[in-house]
């Protein structure tokens, strides 16, 4: 068998096996890190399934119920949907499919973990990107709303001017916290795990699932929500 | 385990790039689809709910229309009933007028009949007795009477006699 596939069917305790196989052993200093390809993966995969549920959705019937991916792509349409229409209001539906995105990304992202590779939230190159957009999107739906001035106005002065430097601050800090909580979070669980599988050796099937479910399934999932909450909630505060 | 926490910018933009990629997807090929498809049921649901509505209100007007036609046709079975009363009572009271009328007709007719019976009853017995009064009174004295002669007499004899009995 090949070594490399091996190291793969194995799977390597950093959770990068998959990507070794796209690489030489030679080359240790890789420009490219295995969270981001796996990263760029889960996004190639995840288009292949959406593009895949949008033209079930084409040829399904609307007069009778949804069913297979229809049915689960309705479900992320309405309900994320929902979520933007109680969060941000009917005249914001438009965020809908940027939220739905987010979500879609980040659950999956969270729990690649759980297929033995690397989360790729747990780089923060992937998280700072996240926030970044997220930050964008922010500042130029309240741009769009209320024009530059009338933007940086309610935003840093508002009607307390002397609060300005504390504005500043937590202008600055949106993305800075948005995305070192995610990245700590993921992070953190992928390092306590990876320290559970080395220490209980043979027995770690016994006791790792359990933790797998809190460190993966609902850690990542409650900081997918923290996540796309404070995008719906931030880009909401600054239209408004 | 490798921690990654120093951005760089080969990966930052490969990051943000596939991320955008994935939006444009999400947003052209599975989000305009669904929310198509979602509107297209919500027309059908409206459409069949105007149709619901709509049979529904020609429900409630043909049941007005077939309540109003039974109350005509039992107003009109009323009115058969009492003119039926009507025109049988009015039979009813000719029947039994025209019966008391012959009745009365009939009553007295017997009665004429009655008197006229007794009257030849009456004059048979009469004559019977005259008869009988000669052929009594042939044998008394004996002799031949000329009846035709004496029933004269005899009658002013049963007059007298029997004056009680006209």
């Amino acid at each position: 068998m090949n070594p490399l596939l091996m190291k793969f069917a194995i799977g390597e305790s950093d959770g990068s096996g998959l990507f070794k196989i796209f690489q030489s052993e030679a080359d240790m200093n890789p420009i490219v890190n295995p969270t981001v390809f796996n990263s760029v993966v889960l996004v190639l995969v995840l288009s292949v399934f959406f593009i895949i549920c949008g033209n079930a959705v084409k040829k399904a019937d609307p007069t009778k119920p949804s069913r297979g991916i229809v049915l689960l792509l309705e479900m992320l349409v309405t309900g994320i949907e929902g979520l933007v229409e109680q969060t941000m209001g009917l005249k914001h539906l438009n965020f809908a499919p940027f939220i739905g995105t987010l979500a879609a990304y980040l659950v999956c992202a969270n729990l690649l973990g759980l297929l033995g590779l690397s989360a790729p939230t747990s780089d923060y190159n992937v998280t700072l990107a996240l926030a970044v957009i997220t930050i964008v999107v922010m500042v130029g739906s309240g741009i769009k709303a209320k024009g530059i001035g009338g933007y940086l106005y309610d935003t840093y002065l508002g009607d307390f001017p002397f609060l300005l430097p504390l504005n500043i601050t937590g202008e600055l800090a949106k993305p800075i916290s948005l995305s070192f909580r995610l990245f700590g979070n993921i992070l953190s669980g992928g390092i306590i795990m990876s320290l559970i599988y080395q220490a209980l050796g043979w027995f770690s099937p016994l006791i790792a699932p359990a933790l797998h479910g809190y460190f993966d399934v609902f850690s990542g999932v409650i900081q997918t929500l923290i996540f796309i909450m404070l995008t719906m909630i931030w880009s909401q505060g600054a239209m408004e | 385990m490798q921690i990654y926490i120093m951005p760089d910018l080969v990966n930052f933009t490969l990051q943000i790039l596939s991320t955008l990629v994935l939006f444009l997807v999400i947003k052209y090929f599975a989000w305009a689809p669904m929310k198509e498809f979602l509107r297209k049921r919500q027309e059908l649901v409206s459409q069949e709910i105007n149709r619901a509505e709509m049979l529904k209100s020609d429900a409630i007007a043909l049941k007005k229309s077939a309540e109003a036609q039974v109350q005509v046709a039992r107003d009109e079975a009323r009115e058969i009933v009492e003119n039926s009363k009507k025109q049988a009572q009015h039979m009813h009271d000719e029947i039994v007028s025209n019966a008391r009328k012959e009745a009365q007709q009939k009553l007295s007719k017997a009665a004429a009949d009655i008197e006229q019976e007794r009257k030849a009853v009456y004059s048979k017995i009469r004559s019977d007795i005259v008869e009988l009064a000669v052929s009594s009174a042939e044998k008394m004295i004996e002799k031949e009477i000329d009846s035709n002669v004496h029933n004269e007499l005899f009658d002013q004899f049963v007059a007298k006699v029997g004056g009680s009995h006209e």
